[in-house]
């Protein structure tokens, strides 16, 4: 239970609001009515995520962490940006992209993993960790598509609604980029 | 208009992560409790310079006893662990420093029969709380083969109890 609660606070936590922001990006052409697609969006997340978690805590990829903290900061601008450019509609790519992009997100946490897990029983704590940070996603995205919901019930356009999240959320992922650029690149 | 509103936000995302992890076992053979600390050597640092009078000491320099007083007054004052409400007199008892960790031992008496430590433990773990109020101290207890893992963090109070 520890872990899965370990999970939950993970994603929750409001420091690290950059997995937020993904996640806000990631759903935004979807509503309720895609309920299957969300679980499996968020899921395909959860999944690379894991995976990469994994392959790190145990040094079987190693990325210089400056790297993988712009790697995120351009998987959230990205993914704002490719829902932009397809004016918010469904896009079979959507599992892909998640899948993909989850990867870059847990190649940050692995470290961190491989220091609390070491003591315990590693892959143990793998499972239940992950099952969290799927918890808490979904979580996350329960609220986003009701204050999506509602909105649409007081009258206030998705399309507007929509681009306006994308417009923070771009601006933000923008400055992130900007101030992650590594300095081996100058 | 929204985007030059988000400019004064910060980008920073602070998941810097402040943690520890604890393992105390009840040692039936050695009839002792004893275990080990470990965390970050920058934070371990960081929390011991902040215990000396002048701002300009700096842990590092100090000799290895004078060092060693500074890790059980800490130990001491952070790490409290009490079974059946009878605390337990857990002294540091060593130090391990690595490139990516520091190892802190320490032990304590057995003070009451094996079978008394299976239940009613309660752990208040403040280890460099004081420096970094998000710091979660992981705590794993090992008794007759069992296991069981928490944390104690802001949220609970640095403090959780346990029976097994």
């Amino acid at each position: 239970m520890f872990y899965i609660e370990l999970g939950i606070r993970h994603i929750l936590d409001i420091e690290g609001y950059d997995h937020m922001l993904f996640l806000i990006a990631l759903t935004l052409p979807l509503t309720f009515k895609e309920w299957k697609q969300v679980i499996w969006w968020v899921t395909s997340f959860t999944f690379g995520h894991s995976l990469t978690l994994g392959l790190a805590a145990t040094d079987i990829i190693v990325v210089k962490s400056n790297w993988v903290e712009l790697g995120i900061s351009l998987t959230i601008f990205l993914t704002a940006a490719f829902h932009l450019m397809r004016n918010f509609s469904l896009s079979k790519a959507g599992p892909y992209l998640s899948l993909v992009f989850g990867g870059v997100h847990g190649l940050g946490f692995g470290s961190y993993y491989s220091f609390i897990a070491e003591n315990d029983s590693f892959w143990w704590a793998w499972l239940p960790f992950n099952i969290g940070i799927e918890l808490g996603q979904i979580f996350i995205v329960v609220i986003l598509l009701f204050v999506y919901s509602i909105s649409q019930k007081i009258g206030v356009q998705l399309q507007m609604l929509r681009s306006l999240i994308t417009g923070v959320v771009l601006t933000l992922s923008t400055l992130m980029i900007l101030e992650r650029i590594p300095n081996e690149l100058f | 208009m929204t985007c030059f509103g988000l400019a004064g936000f910060t980008t920073k995302v602070k998941h810097e992560f402040y943690v520890s992890v604890t393992d105390i076992y009840v040692d039936a053979q050695k009839a002792e409790i004893n275990g080990v600390v470990k965390c970050f050597p920058d934070d371990w640092e960081r929390a011991m310079n902040a215990l000396l009078s002048h701002q300009l000491e700096r842990y590092v320099k100090l000799d290895s006893a004078t060092q060693d007083s500074l890790h059980r007054a800490y130990l001491k004052k952070h790490f409290n662990v009490k079974v059946g409400r009878q605390p337990i007199a857990l002294t540091f008892s060593g130090i391990v420093t690595g490139p990516d960790e520091v190892y802190l031992l320490f032990e304590g008496p057995m003070a009451m029969p094996f079978e008394a430590y299976k239940e009613d433990w309660t752990v208040s773990h403040t280890l460099l709380a004081d420096i970094y109020p998000s710091q979660e101290n992981i705590v794993i207890l090992h008794y007759s083969g069992q296991k069981y893992t928490s944390s104690c963090r802001e949220g609970n109070n640095y403090e959780f109890n346990h029976s097994f």
